[in-house]
């Protein structure tokens, strides 16, 4: 079937199902979201359980060779930081440093020049990430290979934690935990809660069981011979990082995930600048879901398979039907406060307006165990990446926990309407 | 293992729910309790008002609030029972019912008011008695009630005080139907005429002034 039809299909299954489920008592959706949402957080507390010592750095024993491929484009802003923090990190060996400029067009071309002990490979246009990374990786011939945003700094000590991991042969790439640059936006400080939880928490249980859905784009570490078997980076997708992370696996190979290798990484400043970063990241969801549909369900894939995409998708899903059902919700309100206005000044019949709140305690009890459970998961999550409270983070996190939900399904939405339409796409960066 | 951790979540989600189900329904048993409580109260306070209505002609300026307080009361209950219906949430609770309980008696209260107030006294209500049967299948029911609302359209001031005509343990329901000589449903009262049969919506609303 066509993958846009099939994606209408499902889209219209979740529409018949916030349709139907107004001719079904809420309790049957509240309890049956909550049961799913509950039941997957305890897979994967009981699957953190099982490994605790899960991402724990060993020591550098073998240092093999290593080469880190930085794809540059207009990066002016970032690309010296990025630099020096790539030039500070802690290896025995001597670490080759190639630098692929993507046809920028601004000052970075020219700065990177003259840059000592780089080497710099000049692309005469402007081809996209994936095309640039893959101009690096023919050059290299180390053992190892990281691939590294221009706007991200990793701490000193991240290559000495993240490469004992690669003396597992089944390994082929690992990754640390990637955290915002910049926190004193608030914007950022949301994203720098999404980071912790999802890069730290989320990433280390998938990589315990195998289940990592994507490789995270800002850093990670590849076994090079692993590209000679499954070719370089597609530059024709839109998050070539998931679709990498889909192709190793694919073939075999884990990834691992490491949360005590701390790399910071320039995000989006404003709302219209993130949503714009999370179209691209959700419509590459999707493609890459359809794109790799053998894994799901396939037993030669094991959590990946049957835990990993099936449950991510199925979540996703699930945040549309709430959300669909709530905005149904607030619509009926508001007409009812409408109707109520209008009958209270014609006279003494009245239809009152709907309140968001239910009669029966049973309903309050099952959502507030589902979001204890929620918050046991974020802090649990927050601990792993070290944060420390500070009462100023008091409202990022509560919209991080209640609102931001709805703004990650609102833009989920609209990218999958997009991805359905067939809409072009353009990969944004995010912060120049 | 690694498999049976999906089944022990399973199960420890099932337990999760069977203990919060267990805990909310104390709750929700209290919650009944209360509102049995209200009522009881509120089923006193009507039957106190209706004998001092009855002994002591209070004037309009001192039934205005009461009429106030009772028309709040009365759709306080008609809201708490839209929320239950409008959520979809379980109607064959007791809960359910004793709402449903609670705005009967919320409009009697109402009506035994209105009725008992002087004739002078203009609340702009015009009550309206309408009885009906406890069966499913009533065509007559569907065109009065459809009538009814044309009427409430047309005449704001028209107030329809419904109510079962044979509900189960409340005796002012008999009551009325004893003082305007209803003897089957449904049926509307207007003034002091029971029709129960179809008439002409312009007929009623003659009979209504509107």
């Amino acid at each position: 079937m066509h993958y846009r039809l099939k994606l209408a299909l499902i889209f219209g299954l979740v529409a018949i199902a916030i349709a139907g489920s107004f001719h079904l008592p809420l309790y049957v959706s509240l309890w049956t979201i909550n049961f799913f949402l509950i039941y997957a957080l305890v897979v994967f507390l009981l699957f953190y359980l099982q490994s605790p010592d899960e991402g724990k750095p060993r020591k550098l024993e073998n240092a093999p060779s290593l080469a880190l491929v930085i794809a540059s484009y207009n990066s002016m802003r970032t690309i010296e930081k990025c630099l020096a923090a790539v030039k500070a990190m802690r290896y025995p060996k001597r670490v080759r440093i190639i630098v692929v400029d993507d046809g920028s067009t601004d000052q970075s071309r020219e700065w990177l020049e003259k840059q000592p002990n780089i080497e710099l490979i000049k692309q005469p246009k402007n081809a996209g990430k994936a095309h640039a990374l893959n101009e690096g990786l023919a050059r290299v011939t180390e053992e190892l290979v990281a691939c590294i945003d221009s706007d991200t700094y990793p701490e000193p000590d991240v290559l000495e934690k993240l490469v004992p991991f690669h003396d597992d042969p089944k390994i082929g790439a690992v990754t640390g935990l990637m955290v915002p640059e910049n926190r004193k936006n608030f914007v950022q400080k949301v994203q720098f809660f999404e980071y912790a939880v999802g890069f730290g928490l989320w990433n280390t249980v998938l990589s315990s069981i195998g289940g990592m859905t994507y490789i995270p784009g800002p850093l990670t570490i590849f076994k090079r011979k692993m590209f000679e078997k499954i070719g370089g980076f597609d530059p024709d997708n839109l998050t070539e990082d998931m679709e990498i992370g889909l192709r190793i696996q694919a073939a075999h190979y884990q990834i691992k995930v490491c949360p005590y290798a701390v790399v910071e990484t320039d995000v989006p400043d404003d709302w219209n600048k993130l949503a714009k970063q999370r179209d691209r990241w959700y419509r590459g969801r999707v493609y890459n879901l359809f794109k790799y549909q053998e894994l799901v369900f396939n037993q030669s894939f094991g959590h990946l398979g049957f835990f990993s995409l099936p449950f991510l998708f199925l979540l996703e899903l699930a945040g549309v039907f709430v959300f669909g059902r709530l905005l149904i919700l607030i619509a009926q309100n508001l007409l009812d406060t409408a109707r109520t206005l209008f009958w209270t000044v014609g006279a003494a019949h009245i239809l009152p307006p709907l309140e968001l709140g239910f009669v029966l305690s049973t309903q309050h009890y099952f959502l507030i165990v589902a979001f204890s459970f929620v918050i046991a998961f974020f802090g649990l999550g927050l601990s792993m990446a070290n944060y420390r409270f500070k009462i100023a983070d008091t409202p990022a996190i509560l919209v991080s926990l209640f609102l931001y939900p709805l703004f990650v399904t609102y833009t989920y939405i609209k990218s999958f309407i997009r991805e359905m339409r067939g809409k072009k796409a353009v990969w944004q960066r995010v912060s120049t | 293992m690694a498999k049976s951790v999906y089944l022990i979540a399973g199960l420890l989600t099932v337990v999760i729910f069977a203990g919060v189900f267990q805990l909310a329904r104390g709750e929700d048993e209290k919650k009944i309790n209360d509102i049995y409580a209200r009522l009881l109260d509120q089923q006193e306070r009507m039957l106190y008002v209706t004998a001092s209505l009855a002994d002591d002609r209070a004037s309009c300026d001192e039934l205005r609030p009461l009429v106030q307080d009772q028309l709040e009361q009365v759709f306080e209950r008609f809201s708490d029972i839209e929320k239950f219906e409008a959520y979809g949430l379980r109607l064959e609770t007791p809960e359910y019912a004793l709402l449903k309980r609670q705005y009967l008696v919320a409009i009697m209260s109402l009506y035994l008011t209105l009725e008992n107030t002087p004739s002078d006294c203009d609340f702009g209500i015009e009550p309206v008695l309408y009885f009906w049967p406890d069966e499913s299948d009533c065509p007559t029911c569907a065109t009065m009630v459809y009538q009814l609302e044309d009427i409430k359209r047309a005449c704001p001031n028209v107030r329809v005080f419904a109510f079962p005509s044979n509900p189960a343990n409340f005796e002012p329901v008999q009551i009325l139907q004893e003082k305007f000589g209803v003897t089957k449903s449904p049926a509307l009262v207007l003034g002091t005429d029971v029709i129960t049969d179809i008439r002409d919506t312009g007929e009623l609303r003659a009979r209504l002034n509107c």
